[in-house]
């Protein structure tokens, strides 16, 4: 079953067009991303969905229900949609209760067990009279969680909630997260352009450039089979080997390939190579075919930036033992253990 | 606040600079002279109170009761006024899609520029008895008598129409400050817009209120113009009555008794907006908000801002335009204005520079020498801002009279009076600006083989020469629309355009007061735009 479906959503603020004919669909208990460069767009339908802003064109359903089209809007309040905002924004004359009964109904004793059982969600038993200045960020992203979730929303939307906070605090609190959104069973909407958060929060994401959807899959797929270049760069480092397809067999400047291009049958082709479908060995044994540009120490291993001889780059994982040094000649040689994906080389992005 | 964080800090090494502290001894000597000037009046009044027998007699009058209940009522009723004017005003301009929102705007701060006594001038000659609005009556509707305008309720209808601009601008500036995101929240928890601004909005704008509020009460406590020329007897009025009566220990106790409030509600206003912090996030990319839509609620809100600029700023200036007309008409001529003028610029040019130099020594202390000591020094001087002028004048004239006959009713008197008035303004332009000159700049100078003078003739001064400007043009528009003191203290055959349209309206000569009141605004308004363009610049 379908919790939120969205119809060739446009959305234009005067020349600029944020949304281009957007289509999305999200499970009932699903975590799904939006994953894009700042000024994609991703913001904007957020706002659509939570009902700050009205589409020009399509339609948004959540629970089934139409709550927007180029005519009508439902307010916010009606939507039964809660969300969590960049900077918090808890309410700084409430304190941690307070904030989080502010859109609870019923009785005291309902609100006060509400409160109670949020807080020990979210492993902050015992602050309930704490005021929000007196809370570190991470305390308040999770008050401000607290507060979205306790009206039992039908659709979570998270608005790169983590961004003010320091990378360290970041790792540990999507983990939270993440256990806290499937144990409550929320339906989420999560903003990023964090790749890394992306993949250890969505169960699927939707990777938007430039106010469309270029491609809305799970984290492995998108890794795997990224639709198009722009989309295989976005979710981790990639390089691009010239290739070309002749009779029957795959030919790239490091050797053949023993596999079919995919989909495509032109002659002129890219395959995609991460750094870890490279192997590398030194050139005193042999011969050379690259040069090392520059390296990075990564601890386990080392990322190397690569010229070949042909004058194409490459990034190349290797292992921490193999040390060389910038300038130095090495062999590097295609070793996938996998189909490599091929894109036709006029496919720009 | 960083700002101060930081000179705090860097103290220590500051002291250890200035070996021999000479300059320190100068600005320390200056500064107390400054605060003894201050404290004076005080001192005198308690003294006079004091000594005479039948002062705290007058506590059990209950005259003295009916003024302390009148004054209290007006300043009550006045900020609360100003409130159901200004907020609705500011929330509109900034919030919602009212049509001409920036001409609404660009004129509702505007009557700030009326002094109390014009404004009171204006109205009277309009509401008044035989006033414009009876005359328009009389012939096609027999209507004979206007309830009266005298009293609390014109009292109150002036202070509130020349007050609210400034719970409009402190509104104004605290809704743009509101992150969007808060109001947001509030909607997507399942609040209407109507209930998110009661209990998401007004609490975030509650200290922005308040100490606007409270900056209303003190007007109105303090007023004199208006509550004079309406015949409302609060504190002001009954002072100067006494005054002119000469029952001077009375109005000695009542003056102290003024005072008293003030600072009362001067350290309410400390201790009660402490401002509630914000989530220390707001800083960020500030989005606006959308405009909410108005719909057929624009009518009456349109209503309401036309009804309140038309009241505050158009009636005001049409009616003075037609009494300058009038005025020229009938003959009067501004040839008697020309002294009055030169009087005015004289009065408020000297007076602004004596209060420039006053105030100097005590932000230098209190900006660059961070003590519990300075500290106390900038305290006192802020006790200034509770003095009312009348106070003042009626502190020095005994003052004059009993020990410094010479300065009685000289022009030098009515200078120290000024600068007694205006140098706690004068000392609040100069410190931010002083503050906000890095103290590496200084110290950079020292490093540079500069004295500490040569550093503040060379770098200091330069640097804080946009604060020294806003000082004096701040003194000198208040001082331009000052009454009290110079009426209770100017030099006999001293007139000021102030007091030519003081007399002219007592005597309800309202054309011949057309003229002078119309110089004062413009007088007084000119560096007010001076100031604007500095600060936008």
């Amino acid at each position: 079953m379908q919790m939120v479906v969205c119809n060739n959503l446009d959305k234009s603020f005067g020349e600029v067009q944020a949304l281009r004919d957007v289509n999305l669909q999200i499970a009932v208990g699903e975590i799904v991303v939006l994953l894009g460069p700042s000024g994609c767009g991703k913001t904007t339908l957020l706002r659509l969905l939570a009902g700050f802003e009205q589409p020009d064109r399509g339609q948004i359903t959540i629970g089934g229900r139409l709550v927007a089209d180029a005519k009508l809007s439902l307010p916010p309040e009606k939507r039964n949609v809660g969300m969590v905002f960049q900077q918090h924004a808890l309410f700084p004359h409430l304190n941690v209760a307070q904030n989080i009964t502010f859109g609870l109904r019923g009785s005291r004793q309902q609100q006060h067990e509400r409160v109670d059982e949020l807080l020990h969600l979210i492993e902050l038993t015992g602050y309930a009279e704490r005021m929000p200045h007196q809370l570190s960020g991470g305390q308040q992203q999770r008050v401000a969680l607290a507060r979205a979730l306790a009206p039992r929303p039908a659709l979570l939307l998270l608005d790169e909630p983590f961004s003010s906070l320091d990378a360290e605090l970041r790792v540990s609190m999507r983990e939270q997260l993440r256990v806290i959104l499937k144990q409550v069973g929320t339906t989420a909407l999560f903003v990023t352009h964090d790749r890394e958060e992306a993949f250890s929060l969505g169960d699927r994401i939707a990777v938007m450039l430039a106010g469309s959807i270029e491609q809305f899959a799970t984290p492995e797929t998108l890794f795997m089979r990224p639709i198009n270049r722009f989309v295989a760069e976005f979710v981790g480092l990639a390089s691009f080997l010239p290739a070309h397809w002749q009779a029957g067999q795959l030919y790239t400047c490091l050797g053949p390939l023993q596999q079919a291009p995919n989909g495509h049958t032109d002659a002129a082709l890219e395959v995609l190579v991460r750094p870890d479908d490279l192997k590398l060995s030194g050139a005193q044994q042999g011969p050379s075919n690259a040069t090392v540009l520059q390296r990075r120490f990564q601890g386990g291993e080392f990322l190397y930036t690569l010229q070949l001889d042909s004058g194409q780059q490459l990034c190349c994982l290797a292992n921490h033992s193999l040390s060389f040094s910038e300038g130095e000649r090495v062999w590097v040689s295609l070793q996938p253990d996998h189909p490599l994906v091929t894109f036709p080389v006029d496919h720009f992005m | 606040m960083v700002e101060r964080k930081r000179s705090f800090q860097v103290l220590p090494v500051r002291s250890a600079l200035h070996n021999p502290n000479w300059p320190l001894v100068l600005l320390w000597s200056a500064s107390l002279i400054v605060v003894a000037l201050i404290l004076l009046p005080i001192a005198y009044l308690v003294i006079r109170a004091l000594g005479s027998s039948d002062a705290f007699a007058s506590l059990s009058q209950a005259r003295t009761w009916q003024i302390m209940f009148n004054s209290l009522a007006l300043a009550v009723a006045s900020a609360l006024c100003s409130m159901l004017i200004g907020l609705p005003l500011a929330w509109l301009v900034v919030r919602s899609d009212l049509p001409w929102r920036r001409f609404w705007n660009t004129l509702a701060p505007l009557p700030l520029v009326l002094p109390s006594f014009v404004a009171a001038y204006l109205y009277i000659s309009v509401l008044g008895p035989r006033g414009m609005l009876q005359q328009l009556l009389e012939g096609p509707f027999q209507i004979n008598r206007l309830p009266s305008i005298y009293g609390f309720w014109g009292a109150l209808f002036t202070l509130s129409m020349l007050t609210y601009p400034y719970v409009f601008l402190s509104t104004r500036a605290a809704l743009s400050q509101i992150d969007p995101a808060l109001e947001e929240a509030g909607r997507s928890l399942g609040l209407g817009p109507w209930r998110t601004f009661w209990r998401v909005t007004l609490p975030q704008l509650r200290p922005a209120l308040g100490s606007a509020a409270l900056l209303v009460a003190l007007y109105s406590l303090r007023d004199f113009g208006a509550v004079a020329l309406m015949r409302y007897t609060t504190f002001t009025r009954a002072i100067y009555t006494q005054y002119n009566s000469f029952d001077r220990s009375q109005a000695a106790f009542l003056a102290l008794l003024l005072i008293g409030m003030t600072i009362v509600l001067i350290s309410l206003e400390a201790r009660l907006f402490v401002r509630t912090r914000t989530s220390g996030s707001l800083q960020t990319s500030l989005r606006q908000s959308a405009p909410l839509r108005l719909g057929i609620w624009r009518w009456p809100a349109l209503l309401f801002c036309g009804l309140i600029i038309g009241l505050s700023l158009l009636l005001p200036i049409s009616v003075l335009g037609y009494w300058l007309v009038r005025g020229l008409l009938a003959g009067e001529t501004l040839a008697s204005v020309g002294s009055a003028i030169r009087g005015s610029l004289l009065a408020s040019a000297v007076g602004a520079l004596f209060c420039v130099i006053a105030a100097l020594p005590v932000s230098i202390l209190v900006a660059r020498w961070p003590s519990r000591w300075s500290k106390l020094i900038e305290r006192l001087i802020y006790i200034g801002f509770a003095l009312p002028g009348i106070a003042i004048a009626l502190a020095l004239v005994f003052f004059g009279i009993q020990y410094a006959r010479p300065l009685y009713q000289s022009f030098s008197m009515l200078m120290i009076a000024y600068t007694i008035l205006f140098v706690p303004q004068a000392v609040g332009a100069l410190r931010s600006a002083l503050l906000r000159i890095h103290i590496s700049l200084e110290e950079s100078a020292r490093s540079l083989g500069s004295s500490p003078l040569a550093v503040f003739w060379r770098v200091t001064l330069p640097l804080m020469r946009p604060g020294l400007l806003a000082a004096a043009s701040l003194t000198f528009l208040t001082a331009m629309k000052e009454l009290p003191i110079t009426l209770l203290l100017a030099p006999t055959g001293f007139r000021t355009l102030a007091t030519i349209v003081w007399s002219s309206v007592s005597e309800a000569y309202f054309a011949r007061a057309a003229a002078p009141a119309l110089l004062i605004v413009l007088l007084s308004s000119l560096p007010l735009a001076l100031l604007n363009r500095n600060n936008t610049a």
